[in-house]
């Protein structure tokens, strides 16, 4: 990945110098081997420090939001049109498309600088592999592979490398877009991770196949360690709304879904927020990748998302800018409920 | 207020259900109006919240239902292609299915939360159905996976 990494590098310093862009959105090295912390470089001197790390976890596209316009201005001033440049994965190109067909930011204010998606490492899984040699990992890097990347990884009682397709995180081997879909500019170079693995739906299927009382007590499991932080829903391209439903008055008061709403208020918002997803989730996995509890909010997610491609036919979320999401439309001979033996 | 009363009836307690029932004001509502007029009982475990459309119907407020003590929660509207204002119902059909599924995913019981269409003129239909509601709810017992800790 080392060349990867260096072209991204030369790319941004290049968009900058150029003028072509104001600011480039990418990666950092973290403090610790299992981060991925974003980086914001104007210059060319800033871009030095961008790079693409191992556990490149969460997803950019949340800081457009914060970042990119909502529209063109008006003025004829060049300089205020300059676009904001964004490394993109096959994850992020699509949620630039759920922004902009969500009308949070206007598409042609972003400039995605295209990286074909070799995939994420799993900190958990990288540990398991290398503490039983090498000790406790300190510091992560790539080696000079790119078709095939290798994490050389040094820990306190020797050195390892691992192939990053051994550690891939569980939402890059259900991932069938790791292809950004849209670019204006392309970083060759490493080959992509893929669901060659265990196919989109693997684990929601898993989930299907078990009885009512086995799912509650997963579930309720899960949701008792939710502590409110909303990173699912921060990083989430879907969650974009100005006045999200959990801020509002109504929400908030009584202590219904604030930090006072006991168990079942954590179990309202996963579902609630599910909800407001379903059509429109890019299956990305960032919620899950920044959940500091490690609730599986993928799985939770990508159900509504299974459904809404059996019920209303085949769909992904994140393909065009100007996408209708599936429940913004209907068809009068969709399917209905059962109501056998009414 | 109890969230579910236990009548005695000679030594016997039964399970008496706490249903709500969301019900759009131009079919269904009119459909419990019409079952008034023409004597036709179903149970008192229903409680009738009056919504202008199916669509109106908010995940949350079935959701925040079961938490504040119902056992089971019916939405109730239009015939798909008789919507009042034209197309909320298509849009609570989608959208309801997947919220239905959901809930089932995470291991609420199947039927505690159902969706009827049921029109002006089937007063008759409407008691049934809710006392059908009624008895299925008995059935599965009080709602013990999605109870409200600090309402």
């Amino acid at each position: 990945m080392k060349k990867v990494v260096e072209e991204l590098r030369q790319t941004s310093a290049r968009l900058l110098r150029e003028g072509t862009v104001r600011e480039v959105i990418g990666w950092r090295e973290g403090r610790f081997f299992w981060q991925g912390p974003p980086h914001f470089a104007s210059n060319e001197t800033e871009a030095e420090a961008l790079t693409y790390p191992p556990c490149a976890a969460g997803n950019l596209s949340k800081y457009l939001l914060d970042h990119a316009r909502r529209q063109q201005p008006d003025g004829n001033d060049e300089q205020d049109r300059l676009p904001i440049a964004l490394f993109a994965r096959g994850c992020e190109a699509r949620a630039v498309n759920r922004l902009a067909a969500d009308r949070v930011i206007e598409r042609s204010d972003v400039y995605l600088v295209g990286l074909p998606c070799p995939g994420v490492a799993d900190a958990d899984k990288l540990r398991k592999l290398v503490e039983p040699n090498a000790g406790r990992i300190m510091e992560t890097r790539w080696d000079e592979d790119d078709e095939n990347p290798v994490i050389v990884v040094d820990g306190d009682e020797g050195q390892q490398r691992v192939a990053l397709h051994d550690v891939l995180q569980d939402r890059c081997l259900r991932c069938i877009h790791p292809e950004p879909v849209t670019v204006d500019q392309r970083v060759e170079g490493c080959g992509t991770s893929t669901a060659e693995g265990e196919g989109r739906f693997a684990d929601v299927r898993e989930l299907e196949g078990w009885s009512a009382d086995e799912r509650c007590a997963f579930w309720s499991r899960q949701f008792a360690r939710c502590i409110g932080c909303n990173a699912c829903r921060n990083v989430c391209p879907a969650c974009n709304c100005i006045e999200c439903i959990f801020e509002t008055e109504r929400a908030q008061s009584n202590g219904r879904l604030g930090k006072a709403g006991g168990l079942s208020g954590r179990a309202v918002y996963h579902l609630i927020r599910m909800q407001h997803v379903s059509d429109r989730c890019i299956e990305c996995g960032a919620c899950e990748t920044v959940c500091p509890v490690g609730i599986p909010v993928r799985t939770l997610m990508t159900k509504a998302v299974s459904d809404v491609n059996e019920l209303f036919g085949p769909h992904e979320a994140g393909g065009r800018p100007d996408e209708v999401p599936p429940f913004q439309v209907y068809d009068p001979a969709d399917p209905d409920f059962d109501h056998k033996g009414e | 207020m109890s969230a579910s009363e236990r009548l005695e009836t000679g030594g016997e307690t039964q399970f008496e259900p706490l249903i709500i029932a969301f019900c759009c004001n131009w079919c269904s509502y009119a459909g419990a109006d019409l079952a008034g007029i023409n004597r036709l009982q179903y149970p008192p475990n229903v409680r009738i919240v009056r919504v202008l459309c199916s669509s109106r119907v908010n995940p949350l407020f079935v959701l925040q239902a079961f938490e504040r003590g119902a056992d089971g929660v019916v939405v109730a509207g239009c015939h798909p292609g008789d919507c009042h204002y034209g197309t909320g119902n298509y849009y609570a059909r989608r959208r309801l299915q997947v919220f239905g599924r959901a809930l089932e995913y995470v291991g609420i019981e199947p039927g505690r939360f159902q969706v009827h269409w049921i029109s002006a003129a089937e007063g008759a239909r409407f008691a049934s159905v809710m006392r059908a509601v009624t008895e299925h709810i008995r059935e599965l017992g009080p709602n013990t996976r999605l109870v409200g800790t600090r309402i």
